[in-house]
């Protein structure tokens, strides 16, 4: 009972101060509102724009070059689309520890590791992969796929144009090759007489010559890189709101500094703690009241996207949920903690910054991949993680169960080091 | 039930180096008002922070109405009040508000949470202004219900920490009226600290007097003044001639003269305390024998017996230095 008298006064406190309340709640909108009006929904990807060239890894090669039908393939995909074939060591180590080990061996494999990771992480709406034996197929007239690898968090106008283009290079290049046998045959058949030709069209397959009609010997298979979870990347709503929502939650931490620094100062702390509420009752009893806040908060600025922008909310509301209270108590227990280590200034510089490593402002994917590395220390890196589950990804709430696990973590950790420190004598 | 509500034994509480509270002990008895007078930092609130639980003493000993102020430290609280010398409220709370919650923090719940914050305020004569915000009180206000706030538990023991610093008269003689109909009526008994000597004198059944966190003193406001005797001259003479001092101290209604250090502002004078038997008739005998021997007399300052001239006569500072 005494938690819920601590709760609900400190709750009424936090309401009073029209400063933190700016703080918490139009802070963040300042930042959503114009940037969600600024870029399209789907317009968030800016690199677009700069890089439209179209990955492409070739295993169809003969004696070290292209073999002659992928090489028809490739001209064909040059007259809509800048192909990327040139991979050099550097580029291999820039696109990650994944790629720089297929690149010990130069050649294919590294081409289509390469491929892949630019549509992983160098923002490109999909890559080419022409198979082994794609020349050989198309002289005996087999069927053989080209794997058109697509970056689902792009446009899908542009994958599907994309795959437009290569699918009628490849059907024209199919057709041709098909005419080219046909009417080779329709020659043979006019030396024949007529008996022969019928007896010669009813036993082609026989004699291993192509059919002269059929369906289209080449296709093509899109498929999504079986990395889905990083590719799936957000758009400009997906992005901008949690973003900018998990960067205020966090500034719950000065919040509650700032109320246990007021008690301090004006002595009510020390009277606090000569009731007989215990410590930890007091510190759950403002862990409460700080999460109520943080939660209508998160609920707040979804509900403002969701109505206000029509964000997709993902398919996982309970999950949505936990994972809300999971970042919110996190972000409350480290206030405590810096609260009872009385560390009082710079916490918003230190937040901002955080934000930025975390994916708040802009994906995470975007930073190179050290920092990419280091950020997994920070809450909010697995608070934008889970949202971005959540939301961008339409994933569920086992999917998202790391990311309020380790959320909770840091909670329980850094509320057991604000109950031990929580001292008055210093 | 225990002779004394408190009984504090040797208590000790070191910082470091820094001795805050020096081998204190002392005790009070049921329904009385106890008071420890003393300048700002003599170790009173820290007294009072350690007696209440805020933090354990380093050495020594205390119970409150039996119990181990260490040990049974949860029942100690439920049975002791603590009006901080801070103004301990939430500025954005209403003084009702303000009130009620640290009623709630004792266990007091509904109707008879809503009786005891109507009845305290009531008792601080701040019913009128109870719903308004804290911070829109004035200074001697929200001392009021920060004395409502340290009652609300009907407690047996009520710790009031500098209770009157900053308050306007009429706040203040309101805050006495409170302090004496609580003992008077409800037999409540007060541990008050202060460096009013009036407060002391006018409240308190028994002072300690407590300086660099060491109690020199312990008796009644009047045996503690009565000690002085007839008061206290202070000379100020060119030199501090022991022939002097021996010559006045010989005097019959002198019991005792010492050279003792001058004030700021009062260097080069060498200042003769005589302790006085009776104040005019040694002022007399005093004026006489200087007048007689050609001593020169450079200031001359008789301090009538009260406790602030006990505290003079013990330690050689005043109260508020």
């Amino acid at each position: 009972m005494r938690i819920l008298s601590v709760w609900l006064k400190d709750l009424r406190l936090l309401l009073r101060d029209r400063g933190e309340m700016a703080s918490l709640f139009l802070m963040p909108l300042a930042f959503i509102v114009p940037i969600v009006l600024a870029f399209p929904p789907n317009g968030y990807n800016l690199t677009e724009d700069r890089k439209p060239g179209l990955p492409v890894a070739v295993h169809d090669v003969i004696d070290g070059a292209v073999a002659d039908h992928a090489q028809e393939l490739l001209d064909m995909l040059a007259e809509s689309y800048a192909l990327e074939r040139d991979v050099t060591t550097q580029a291999a180590a820039e696109l990650g520890a994944a790629v720089e080990a297929a690149c010990t061996v130069t050649g294919a494999v590294c081409d289509e590791a390469v491929a892949r990771e630019k549509v992983l992480r160098d923002w490109r709406s999909a890559a080419l992969v022409i198979p082994p034996g794609f020349s050989a197929a198309i002289d005996a007239a087999e069927h053989i796929s080209v794997t058109l690898l697509y970056n689902p968090a792009r446009s899908p106008v542009d994958r599907q144009l994309i795959e437009g283009v290569v699918t009628g290079s490849t059907m024209r290049l199919s057709i041709e090759h098909q005419l080219r046998n046909g009417l080779q045959q329709f020659g043979d058949l006019i030396e024949l007489a007529p008996a022969e030709v019928r007896e010669n069209i009813r036993t082609s397959d026989a004699t291993g010559a192509a059919p002269l009609f059929s369906a289209p010997a080449l296709s093509v298979v899109a498929v999504k890189p079986s990395a889905a979870r990083v590719t799936v990347q957000p758009n400009t709503l997906q992005q901008t709101i949690p973003g900018y929502t998990v960067m205020f939650v966090y500034f719950l931490i000065g919040t509650v500094v700032a109320a246990v620094k007021l008690e301090r100062n004006t002595g009510v702390l020390r009277r606090l703690l000569v009731t007989p509420m215990r410590r930890a009752d007091l510190l759950a009893g403002k862990t409460f009241s700080a999460l109520a806040i943080g939660v209508l908060q998160v609920g707040t600025m979804f509900a403002i996207g969701a109505i206000g922008f029509g964000m997709g909310l993902g398919n996982a509301p309970v999950a949505l949920f936990v994972h809300t209270v999971a970042v919110v108590l996190s972000a409350v227990c480290i206030g405590l903690a810096a609260a009872a280590f009385r560390i009082e200034r710079g916490i918003n510089v230190l937040l901002i910054v955080g934000a930025l490593l975390a994916g708040c402002a802009f994906p995470a994917d975007w930073l190179p991949p050290v920092l990419r590395t280091v950020n997994i220390v920070l809450p909010q890196t697995w608070a934008m993680q889970g949202y971005q589950d959540l939301i961008t990804r339409g994933m569920g709430f086992v999917d998202v169960l790391p990311e309020i696990a380790v959320l909770l973590g840091f909670a329980a950790v850094f509320f057991a080091i604000a109950v031990w420190k929580f001292d008055l004598e210093g | 039930m225990p002779a004394f509500i408190l009984e504090a034994r040797n208590l000790v509480k070191k910082y470091g180096d820094i001795i805050a509270v020096n081998d204190v002990s002392f005790t009070i008895e049921e329904g009385e008002v106890f008071g420890l007078l003393g300048p700002n930092g003599a170790g009173k609130s820290t007294t009072i922070a350690m007696l209440s639980g805020l933090f354990p003493p380093t050495s020594g000993s205390a119970a409150i109405c039996g119990l181990d102020i260490v040990r049974d430290l949860a029942k100690v609280k439920q049975v002791i009040g603590v009006v901080p010398q801070e103004l301990a409220l939430y500025p954005t709370l209403s003084g009702r508000e303000n009130v009620r919650f640290f009623g709630e923090l004792y266990g007091l719940r509904g109707k008879t949470l809503s009786a005891r914050v109507d009845e305290v305020i009531g008792y601080v004569g701040m019913s009128e202004r109870a719903n308004d915000r804290v911070q829109t009180y004035s200074g001697g206000m929200k001392r009021r219900i920060n004395l409502a706030a340290g009652l609300v538990n009907q407690p047996r023991l009520l710790f009031l920490d500098e209770p009157t610093v900053g308050v306007d008269p009429q706040s203040r003689n309101h805050i006495f009226e409170s302090v004496e109909r609580l003992n008077r009526e409800r037999g409540m008994s007060i541990l008050y600290t202060t460096h009013y000597m009036e407060e002391a004198e006018r409240l308190c059944h028994r002072v300690g007097i407590i300086d660099r966190g060491k109690l020199i003193a312990l008796d009644t406001p009047r045996r503690l003044i009565e000690s002085l005797g007839g008061g206290i001259i202070q000379l100020g003479l060119a030199a501090a001639d022991e022939a002097v001092r021996a010559a006045v101290e010989a005097l019959p209604a002198v019991r005792f003269a010492t050279f003792v250090a001058a004030e700021e502002g009062a260097e080069g004078k060498a200042i003769l305390k005589i302790e006085a038997s009776h104040g005019n008739e040694a002022l007399l005998q005093v004026l006489h024998y200087c007048n007689a021997t050609d001593v020169d007399i450079l200031s001359l300052d008789l301090l009538e017996p009260n406790l602030e001239t006990v505290f003079l006569n013990l330690t050689g500072k005043s109260l508020r230095d």
